[in-house]
């Protein structure tokens, strides 16, 4: 946990027939990441060949996608299955897979060319009933039907069991056909008035149906405006009844995946191991009877990884394991593995985002996780605050618990509302009010200018508190930075470079110095012989370092003295001494953000409750002014939240890091049966 | 006046940051490996066009999803009226126009199949974007109108009445609106020009130079067409060209018309000369320039396409406070919701690989 995972690398040779329930049993473990055995130096790499697939991998590939892909179809998604117990007795056929595959194709296709249909349909009844909108009276349809749009409106009469085969009739034409209310109406009971409404295009069709119906022209009722609606009530009921059907097909196909996901868990895994293992494979080189593989282990992992090549290869193998950067092994890049708690993996997330620390650097994750806690409590120092921070946080994490997505960002959620909580009580806030004491000073009152007792009783001392907070976060910066350097026996770094002893030093000087003269009211400045000693005697050393590393390094490299270099020495010195000392400056000052957010926060809850009370003066809040309130809060919940989560970000990214950080690191990805593709 | 930074600074980021959501080359090209037209549809899900599959898989219809995915666009390039002031504001207006000339040509090829050439145009007018762009125009009054009277009057109040008014006699006459569309094209670039002047120094340079590619793009493609495959004399397609291309004007063209070889087929090796005397760069796509007519000119629109993008991408890489980044957004939008178009039609129709990939 206190640095990055130390890795060793393996070099094994197994009998070809063994070849593949070793890379079965390297995928079960989960631990191995793949390297060329190529890649290890010394000329006997050159006389191996590559072991070649016994499967086309890209075909593999792309029928396993095929079948994530219709796995992804299926309401609810079909789950991919793990892959640790699936032991397939041989490889899937892949011409058998592809036709399975192209048949739920198939089927697929023809539910979707059956929706495409109903929505044919479903388009032709809108443009009708656009254009009965349009024409706003049914009548006017009729009347302007000859030379007017694309619809025919008709009216007429027909026999009432004949009424209902024209509905059967009609199915599949687009059209609406309702009985007619009008005074048109024949006294007739077993005839009825009908309007029909097709489109032109459909005119034949529709004749020779009414034709055979026994349908006789009539006039339109004169109450059309009502007939309108009714028209559109039909019309809309037709296109539901036409969108019910297309949703019907959706859940046909929903059935269809039901019915055969355990055949599509299968073949997706069936395909998935064999793609793996082909995968695995192509890595291993080989002799006529042996295959060799290599690849980086944790060396926590190296006993359980030997005993499983050992198992699988029933014996018959040889295993050498190499320290990094070392003999053979001195060329290849070293992976880091992070090894973290579980209730730090976030902030791996957030180091991780940045870059991946150097391999058998300090990983930085426990300190990035207090450092940002602290920071962020600083901000957001609100009890009230905190709880709804970490509700949100744990319904996130309740929903990216049904979804399976990452849920990195709610657990920081959950811990930013338990560090705000804290603080918050610390500062007896609670969504603005003072519901407890405060446990170490009351924020508000000192933000609202109020009489304070203790240690901390304005807002200088506030800042003064987050400059103090700065000066421990760089300087643990420094310590780990002199850690890895001594870790790398980076001797000459540890001591001239800026950010080492001689760096640390300086800082540690310009902080007593800086103390020492707001400690006597900005009017005294230490001792001169105390500040030459201190800070001056760091600095004038500073100057060697340019020459210094030319003698050490630049001899080695056969560079030769040029009097120009003198200058150039003289300018480096000059400039690093700016980049120290502003650097170091702007780097502490620019923690005094942490009060700055911390004030704002203040200052907006104090405005919310101003503003409450403009609007109630007095005794207790009305219901407008607790409106108020609570979209207040809210509001300085979000926009207080993210500020101060950015700026948290900021000071471990930019300060923080600045001081030891060489994210150069290539993350470990080994290659397993369930990891990521 | 604004500065540039006032300008362009959040137009820029939020463009910008929508062409980092471009599908890369792996994602077409898996889209174009797909067996079918579902599984290539799946593809989309999660991307910037999840609206085709959304629409797919309630509705089985492509065109659908097109259509949402178009006015999604059309609603996003509207949108960016209200973080804009003149001259700026006038230029992406008129830049809008190209759709509202699209809407306008879809609008009137259907009423021109339904009253022309007596063809079933049901329910196809619900693809069509109905909001208003610049101009308020209602699609189903003209799909709608009886005659050329009726048709005018849907346009009124719109630039469009008066060329209908002057165009669609003679495109009844000729059953072909190609003049009609080719004015309406002409309106976009003369109204595009005419803002562009409008913009400060630099954004003018920008703007034309991107335009001015468009043109060529436009011209060339057409006089391919008129040379190639409808044999028009000289004098008349020039009369169809539009004006200020980049480097394609009258007098290259006539040049270039005079040394082509004459005759019906000829139309893609004329369009390539022409091409490589105007575009250094594209004259290494273009090869030989063999095949039939028609390849040669589904590989030279390819080359123009090419030059278009490489514009585009010389101006999101070069000063991001300007109107290039407008410009090369709308070209790259464009393109992009073309290609994937194209690929999804292609499996609609089960066309192979190959075909669809000399397609793109």
């Amino acid at each position: 946990m206190m640095f990055t995972s130390p890795m060793r690398l393996l070099a094994a040779v197994a009998l070809d027939s063994d070849s593949d329930a070793v890379a079965k049993e390297l995928l079960r473990l989960g631990a191995l990441e793949m390297v060329s055995i190529q890649e290890l130096s010394g000329d006997w790499g050159s006389k191996l060949s590559k072991v070649e697939p016994q499967v086309n991998l890209a075909r593999l590939g792309e029928q396993r996608r095929r079948a994530e892909g219709f796995m992804s179809m299926a309401s609810p998604p079909i789950p991919r299955p793990t892959l640790d117990g699936v032991s397939p007795a041989a490889p899937v056929d892949l011409a058998a897979a592809e036709k399975r595959l192209d048949a739920i194709s198939a089927e697929v296709n023809g539910l979707r060319e059956r929706q495409k249909a109903f929505q044919d349909e479903i388009l032709k009844l809108d443009e009708i009933r656009r254009q009965i909108e349009a024409f706003g009276d049914l009548k006017t349809g009729v009347a302007a039907s000859s030379s007017y749009s694309f619809l025919s409106i008709r009216a007429g009469l027909l026999t009432v069991d004949k009424a209902e085969v024209l509905q059967k009739a009609l199915e599949g034409i687009p059209s609406v056909a309702m009985p007619s209310e009008g005074k048109e109406r024949p006294a007739s009971d077993d005839t009825i008035g009908v309007v029909l409404v097709s489109l032109k295009r459909d005119t034949q069709r529709i004749e020779a149906v009414l034709e055979r119906l026994g349908w006789q022209d009539a006039r339109l009722p004169e109450s059309s405006a009502d007939g309108n609606a009714e028209t559109l009530k039909t019309l809309d009921s037709k296109i539901d009844g036409l969108k019910a059907k297309q949703a019907a097909c959706a859940e046909e196909l929903g059935a269809y995946f039901s019915a055969n996901s355990k055949d599509l868990s299968a073949l997706w895994a069936a395909l998935r191991v064999d793609e793996l293992v082909a995968k695995v494979r192509s890595s291993f080189s080989r002799t006529e009877r042996t295959v060799l593989l290599s690849g980086w282990i944790p060396e926590d992992k190296t006993g359980s990884v030997e005993a499983g090549i050992r198992k699988a290869a029933a014996g018959g193998c040889s295993i050498e394991w190499m320290e990094p950067r070392r003999g053979e092994a001195a060329a290849i890049d070293v992976p880091v593995e992070m090894k973290n708690p579980r209730i730090l993996k976030p902030f791996e997330g957030l180091v991780r985002n940045f870059a991946v620390p150097e391999y058998g650097s300090v990983d930085p994750t426990p300190f990035v996780a207090v450092a940002y806690l602290a920071m962020f409590g600083l901000m957001f120092g609100d009890a009230g605050h905190g709880l709804v921070v970490t509700l949100v946080g744990f319904l996130g994490l309740a929903a990216t618990r049904k979804t399976g997505k990452p849920d990195g960002l709610f657990r920081i959620m959950t811990y930013c509302g338990a560090a705000a909580i804290v603080a918050g009580v610390l500062f007896g806030s609670y969504f603005g009010m003072e519901l407890f004491p405060a446990l170490w000073f009351d924020y508000h009152g000192i933000v609202n200018g109020q009489e304070a007792t203790g240690s901390v009783r304005s807002v200088y001392d506030i800042l003064g508190i987050t400059i103090r907070f700065g000066m421990i976060v760089l300087g643990t910066g420094f310590a780990i930075n002199w850690v890895n350097l001594i870790r790398k026996r980076a001797w000459f770094v540890l001591l001239l470079d800026k950010a080492g002893l001689l760096g640390g030093w300086i800082y540690g000087a310009g902080a007593w110095a800086a103390f020492y003269y707001v400690g006597h009211n900005y009017r005294e400045l230490p001792p001169l012989d105390l500040l030459a000693w201190t800070l001056g005697l760091p600095t004038l050393v500073l100057a060697i370092k340019g020459p210094l590393e030319f003698i050490v390094r630049g001899r080695g490299e056969g560079k030769r003295f040029k009097p120009g270099m003198i200058m150039d020495f003289f300018m480096e010195w000059i400039v690093e001494i700016l980049e120290i000392y502003s650097g170091y400056l702007a780097n502490t000052l620019s923690f005094m953000r942490v009060a700055g957010l911390g004030i704002a926060h203040v200052s907006l809850m104090t405005a919310f409750f101003q503003i409450a009370r403009m609007i109630t003066p007095a005794g207790p809040f009305s219901p407008a002014a607790i409106a108020v309130l609570v979209l207040g809060n809210a509001l300085v919940i979000a926009l207080e939240g993210l500020s101060a989560g950015i700026q948290s970000l900021r000071l471990n990214y930019y300060e923080f890091f600045s001081k030891y950080f060489n994210g150069t690191g290539k993350a470990y990805r080994p290659i397993s049966f369930n990891g990521a593709e | 006046m604004n500065d540039a930074l006032t300008t362009y600074g959040f137009l820029s980021a939020k463009l910008k940051t929508r062409i980092s959501k471009t599908l890369p080359p792996e994602a077409i090209d898996r889209l174009v490996k797909a067996r079918s037209l579902p599984e290539a549809v799946l593809f989309l899900k999660g991307t910037a066009y999840a609206a085709i599959e959304e629409a797919y898989s309630a509705t089985g219809d492509l065109r659908a999803g097109e259509a949402l995915l178009n006015a999604r666009e059309l609603e996003l390039f509207t949108g960016m009226f209200r973080y804009l002031e003149e001259p700026v504001l006038s230029f992406v207006r008129a830049l809008s126009l190209r759709y509202e000339v699209d809407k306008v040509k879809d609008a009137v090829r259907l009423w021109f199949d339904a009253r022309v050439r007596q063809r079933d145009v049901d329910g196809k007018s619900a693809y069509i974007y109905r909001g208003t762009i610049v101009h308020a125009i209602d699609v189903d009054e003209i799909v709608r109108a009886p005659d050329v009277d009726a048709l005018v009057a849907a346009l009124r109040a719109t630039p469009y009445a008066e060329i209908a008014r002057r165009e669609i006699p003679a495109a009844i006459a000729a059953r072909s609106v190609f003049a009609f569309e080719v004015a309406l094209d002409r309106f976009y670039y003369d109204e595009a020009f005419a803002s562009a002047e409008r913009l400060g120094r630099k954004d003018r340079a920008v703007a034309e130079r991107i335009l001015g590619v468009d043109v060529d793009m436009q011209n060339v493609s057409w006089l391919v067409r008129f040379k190639g495959f409808y044999g028009m004399s000289a004098e008349r397609a020039l009369s169809y060209l539009i004006p200020r291309g980049k480097a394609i004007d009258a007098t290259a063209v006539a040049s270039a018309w005079s040394e082509g070889k004459a005759g019906p087929g000829a139309g893609g090796s004329f369009g390539i000369d022409l091409l490589r005397k105007a575009y250094g760069d594209a004259g290494a796509l273009l090869g030989g320039g063999g095949g039939d007519a028609g390849a040669r000119l589904a590989m030279m629109e390819a080359a123009l396409r090419r030059v278009s993008m490489a514009e585009a991408d010389r101006n999101l890489g070069g000063y991001p406070f300007s109107i290039g980044v407008v410009l090369a957004y709308f070209t790259k939008s464009r393109e992009e919701i073309r290609t994937v178009m194209t690929i999804l039609n292609a499996k609609y129709y089960s066309l192979p690989e190959e075909r669809i990939r000399s397609s793109l």
